[in-house]
């Protein structure tokens, strides 16, 4: 493969909560493999950090704070996009909530913290894949990338909706595929495990000893990902799920990450 | 759903692999279904003690081509074959450097090549017969990884890409194909091996499996009430398949 179809020279991508996170680090990343990146989010002040960063390197940026649970905000959002650079060809729904939830009894869970995640993690990326279809479907092509997670294949404890709505997105995606493959638009999804990306967090080691690679993500880890899925390199990959989380749901069999040794002379 | 849809009374049950741990309960529920159960498990002399109890016939067959053959022979002049449950579960856990290739090919010989002969021996009599029930015993190591356990978790993917394929097959022919997957359960030798507070801690059910537990499903996948399904693994893990 030649080098140069990983590049995105003169692509133009929408990254949703572009300003933290691994939202920031495929930020950086697209721009670094020559996109134009509009970073979208609530808070304006580290959109615009990121923005910064991006012209820094020479590319193009935008810093649109929106709201993505609101179908009018996310229209707007889009045709912003569209009015000033004329098209978007990479969109990534990445906006989420992650830590907006407290480990409580299911009968104690509001309806409040259930709709903020679905609305939030699902309907806000669906909100985003509407916005920008049309003027994709027109154009016929386009790159649509979700961010789903490894809870979105496995269950976690008493984390109602982050897990549903993780799932949510990887079967948003296969139907997006069904529905959108005929105009040219690839639909694929990113499935981080557990990353370096809550602000609070110093230390990770703890959390990187039930992770069989030995330790969490760094964010920067993910951009490559979403710079390759995004390319020209993988214009044949659509409708499917990637995992990145250092080999964790390879396992979720036992509580140890290899089985004691038991010889075959012992079993027969 | 009426008690008459899972009954197997007038059906005859094949049962092969090791009596232990899976042969002799999958036996049993059959048996107290109603089915006359024909084991051509090992060791030859429980099978036959077990098969004594049970009422049924003892047939204890080696997974050669040869024998398989006369036994299935043997089985269908004495009215045929309606189910055949495969019990092979051979497990080893060993680091890949250590593992000789006589060692690996020992394993998926005992875990997958058995399930290909019988499958092959009986289904060929079902086709010909208007249908039958097969289901085959995989592991919840067939569908995901464990250190250690590379020729074990890829002989029992095997299973469940064998059961996938041929259910798709036969679909259309009466013949249902399905196995099933057990993951920690009392009594087995990986469970043994593993430090079990730790793992009882770790399963969501906080218990292992009882073998009884497997021998309720295979009653069941044999039953009319599964008549549509066909092409599946069925976990019996404790919600050990729902963990991350």
């Amino acid at each position: 493969m030649s080098p140069d179809k990983l590049d995105l020279t003169g692509k133009r991508a929408v990254i949703t909560g572009g300003g933290s996170g691994l939202g920031r680090a495929m930020a950086l990343g697209l721009s670094a493999a020559g996109a134009d990146v509009a970073v979208c989010g609530r808070r304006p002040a580290p959109l615009k950090e990121v923005a910064q960063e991006v012209r820094s390197r020479g590319r193009r940026s935008l810093a649109l704070s929106a709201d993505i649970t609101s179908p009018p905000k996310v229209n707007d959002m889009i045709a912003t996009v569209l009015k000033e650079w004329g098209g978007v060809d990479i969109l990534i729904n990445n906006a989420g909530i992650v830590r907006e939830w407290t480990p409580k009894p299911l009968w104690e869970t509001t309806d409040d913290e259930w709709r903020v995640g679905i609305d939030t993690n699902l309907s806000g990326a669906f909100y985003c894949c509407r916005a920008v279809s049309k003027h994709m479907a027109e154009r016929g092509k386009g790159c649509i990338i979700n961010l789903s997670s490894g809870f979105g294949m496995r269950g976690q404890r008493e984390n109602y909706m982050y897990c549903a709505s993780k799932a949510g997105i990887i079967n948003l995606t296969r139907t997006l595929t069904m529905s959108l493959s005929g105009y040219g638009i690839r639909i694929n999804c990113i499935a981080p495990g557990f990353f370096s990306t809550i602000p609070e967090v110093q230390d990770y080691s703890y959390s990187g000893q039930f992770i069989p690679i030995g330790r969490v993500g760094d964010p920067n880890e993910i951009a490559g990902l979403a710079v390759y899925l995004a390319s020209d390199a993988a214009a044949y990959i659509t409708g499917e799920v990637f995992l990145a989380d250092g080999g964790a749901l390879a396992g979720g069999y036992a509580p140890t990450g290899s089985a004691p040794i038991l010889p075959l002379e012992s079993v027969i | 759903m009426r008690e008459e849809v899972l009954s197997l009374d007038g059906k005859r049950a094949l049962v092969t692999g090791g009596l232990h741990p899976w042969g002799k309960p999958v036996a049993e529920a059959l048996a107290e279904a109603g089915a006359k159960v024909l084991l051509a498990t090992l060791p030859a002399p429980t099978t036959r003690k077990v098969a004594g109890k049970l009422s049924g016939a003892a047939l204890p067959t080696r997974p050669s081509p040869t024998q398989v053959r006369r036994t299935v022979t043997r089985a269908v002049a004495g009215g045929g074959i309606d189910i055949l449950v495969n019990c092979y579960d051979t497990p080893m856990a060993s680091p890949l450097l250590d593992t000789h290739q006589a060692a690996w090919r020992w394993i998926v010989n005992a875990n997958l090549d058995p399930v290909f002969l019988w499958c092959r021996e009986v289904g060929g009599h079902m086709l010909a017969n208007g249908g039958g029930r097969i289901i085959n015993l995989a592991s919840g190591l067939g569908e995901r990884g464990l250190g250690n356990c590379t020729a074990y978790c890829a002989a029992m993917a095997g299973v469940i890409s064998f059961t996938r394929s041929l259910g798709l097959e036969w679909a259309g022919k009466s013949v249902a194909v399905n196995a099933m997957a057990p993951c920690w359960f009392e009594d087995t030798p990986l469970a043994e091996a593993m430090p079990k507070e730790r793992l009882a801690r770790f399963i969501p059910a906080k218990r292992l499996g009882k073998i009884e537990e497997v021998g309720a499903m295979a009653a069941f996948l044999a039953s009319d009430a599964a008549s549509y399904i066909t092409g599946q693994t069925y976990f019996l893990s404790g919600g050990v398949m729902a963990h991350a």
